[in-house]
């Protein structure tokens, strides 16, 4: 599944424009993360594709279909949401959860069916729930939740996954779990994978493309060799950073300090 | 594992047969309230008494007192019950909020105010009192809803807007109340919810909208433990969030102004009884819900039937008995909670 962003404008409850008249395109069966400084649109992105938000302007097309023309179930079908924080009620346990995935394949009057129960048993164990399955969610570490959400998006059986940073509030550790688990599941299922990543090295070694915004705009898009950059780097997030290359060829920096106080010391 | 099922009462395997004995329980609370409230009053009917005037005797002293006078109260009481504890059980669903109830989205300033105008002001027209008070209620949960309206309503803008109206109403209430000194007495059981003299008149008005809340109950419980969820996971699962709330907005509103308008502001129930089903049953609307139903109607029975013995032969509203009893009965549930974590 293809996602094209047309000529997008869109800001929060009328304001200014977040986002003004920017083109992307995001091709099937990759990792493609975004990444860029604080209030450069990259969430905002997402939940114009995820249709949480509705643009001003422009228009986002999944397989040559404008999203917003697609039957809501239809899509739910096809494209899951992990949002950057979520809550669910106290008592709720992993495999109550999971099986809400299941709600755009219900029928009116039936209960759940085989194909329900092989979908949520499948989300469980790919994520390694399975022992937990009858535990409370909020009775989980940080990591064994993210999962649980992210095996709630699985049942969904999607085939594009939209996730907003998940990897924040997880220790280093639990950060690997995670975007281990997002890369098991783009290769070994096929699932595009379009998210939002604030830890660039990580960024760079999972994706097969990165998107980098700023002010609002696309800077630059391509592999993570060719798009993490000592000029970008400086230019967008306004550090100075030693570059390196490891022997696959993915680039990992070192930031030595931000540009705008080196600025500031050279005043003093 | 020894921990977790220590610590967490929700991690214990035996949930649902915990959640089948609450459902016993509340299922015997109800037709405990159910008899008693037909037995006791200013006349102590026999069981057999009882027994006989339903199903046997066609006419009689007591026949008249069970199928005239008891009988249809009980039945708007469980009604009037079920409305407002769904209604509230509802909103704080979609609002997200645990202190959101009928009163939030205006229904009991709206439907106070019209019933108010229609008592003191022009009392020549009090046939015209329930539908005055259902059409307020209604009609300012409108008001609310277009006032928050910004690109959709979210919960918070909802609630404070609702706040704001009803305290606008509420000083038109009070001057009201200041320009009619002589005749505020009559309204103090509309204002905290009585069930006196009420009839199968008042239960013909009012099982339309009990009906369409159990309704509503019975197959809107999934969408609503989604939105529970959040409005973005909604969304991803295929939910019409905007429209969905709205439609829950709307059932509430009529589940509320129906019981407001037979029963006065009763607005309590909708607050106490969601929450104290809650602790008991746990936040699964598919569960909630059906244990909000049963133990509405014994709680209105029962305080219906309390407030009619304490001070006899006079009565005291069943609303004023509800928070007597229900408040303290809540904060012992809520701390009995907080212990158990």
């Amino acid at each position: 599944m293809k996602i094209e962003v047309s000529n997008l404008t869109v800001g929060y409850d009328g304001g200014p424009p977040v986002l003004n008249g920017v083109d992307l395109g995001i091709k099937s069966g990759k990792v493609v993360t975004l990444i860029g400084p604080n209030g450069s649109g990259k969430s905002t992105m997402l939940k114009v594709i995820a249709r949480t938000l509705r643009p001003y302007s422009g228009t986002v097309y999944i397989d040559d279909k404008n999203v917003h023309s697609f039957n809501t179930r239809k899509l739910a079908r096809m494209m899951s949401v992990l949002p950057q924080s979520n809550s669910a009620p106290e008592d709720i346990t992993v495999e109550e959860l999971v099986e809400y995935g299941r709600f755009p394949y219900r029928r009116l009057l039936q209960g759940f069916s085989p194909a329900d129960v092989e979908s949520v048993d499948r989300a469980l164990q790919l994520t390694g729930l399975e022992t937990m399955r009858k535990r409370a969610v909020s009775a989980l570490s940080g990591g064994e939740r993210q999962r649980a959400w992210i095996a709630l998006n699985l049942a969904q059986k999607p085939k594009v996954m939209l996730l907003d940073e998940p990897t924040t509030y997880l220790d280093v550790c639990h950060q690997f779990d995670i975007i281990d688990l997002i890369r098991r599941m783009n290769l070994q299922l096929g699932i595009t994978i379009v998210m939002v990543l604030h830890d660039l090295n990580l960024a760079a070694r999972y994706s097969d493309e990165i998107v980098v915004m700023k002010d609002g705009a696309i800077f630059s898009q391509g592999r993570p060799g060719d798009v993490i950059k000592e000029e970008m780097l400086r230019e967008v997030f306004n550090i100075k950073a030693h570059l390196t290359m490891d022997e696959k060829e993915v680039p990992h920096f070192v930031p030595v300090g931000s540009c705008s106080r080196a600025v500031l010391s050279e005043d003093f | 594992m020894t921990v977790d099922s220590k610590n967490n009462f929700w991690n214990l395997r035996e949930r649902a047969s915990y959640r089948c004995a609450a459902f016993v329980v509340l299922g015997i609370f109800a037709v405990f309230a159910f008899f008693i409230s037909l037995r006791m009053g200013s006349l102590d009917l026999s069981w057999t008494g009882i027994f006989k005037a339903l199903f046997i005797e066609d006419s009689g002293i007591n026949r008249q007192i069970i199928w005239n006078i008891r009988l249809p109260r009980n039945v708007v009481a469980v009604m009037v019950g079920v409305c407002l504890s769904l209604s509230g059980a509802i909103l704080q669903g979609i609002m997200r909020n645990p202190l959101a109830s009928p009163n939030i989205i205006g229904v009991s300033a709206g439907g106070g105010l019209l019933a108010i105008i229609i008592m003191i002001v022009l009392p020549q027209y009090i046939v015209l009192l329930v539908p005055a008070a259902f059409a307020g209620a209604v009609g300012t949960t409108l008001v609310i809803y277009l006032a928050a309206w910004k690109h959709g309503v979210q919960p918070m803008r909802l609630i404070l807007a609702g706040v704001a109206v009803a305290s606008l109403l509420g000083a038109c209430i009070s001057a009201l109340m200041q320009f009619y000194p002589e005749r505020v007495a009559g309204i103090v059981s509309f204002m905290v919810g009585g069930l006196s003299a009420r009839t199968w008149r008042h239960a013909a008005m009012i099982w339309p909208y009990a009906l369409l809340g159990t309704g509503v109950a019975l197959t809107g419980a999934k969408r609503l433990n989604i939105l529970a969820l959040g409005d973005e996971i909604a969304v991803s699962l295929g939910v019409n969030v905007e429209l969905t709330r709205a439609a829950f907005i709307a059932v509430s509103s009529l589940l509320a102004a129906a019981a407001v308008s037979v029963a006065g502001l009763l607005g309590f129930v909708g607050l106490i009884v969601p929450h104290t089903m809650r602790l008991v049953v746990g936040s699964d609307y598919r569960v909630l819900l059906p244990a909000c139903i049963l133990f509405s109607s014994g709680l209105m029975m029962l305080c219906d039937t309390l407030g009619r013995m304490v001070i006899q032969p006079a009565e005291l509203p069943v609303g004023i008995i509800m928070a007597l009893l229900g408040a303290p009965f809540f904060l012992y549930l809520l701390r009995g909670k907080k212990h158990e974590n």
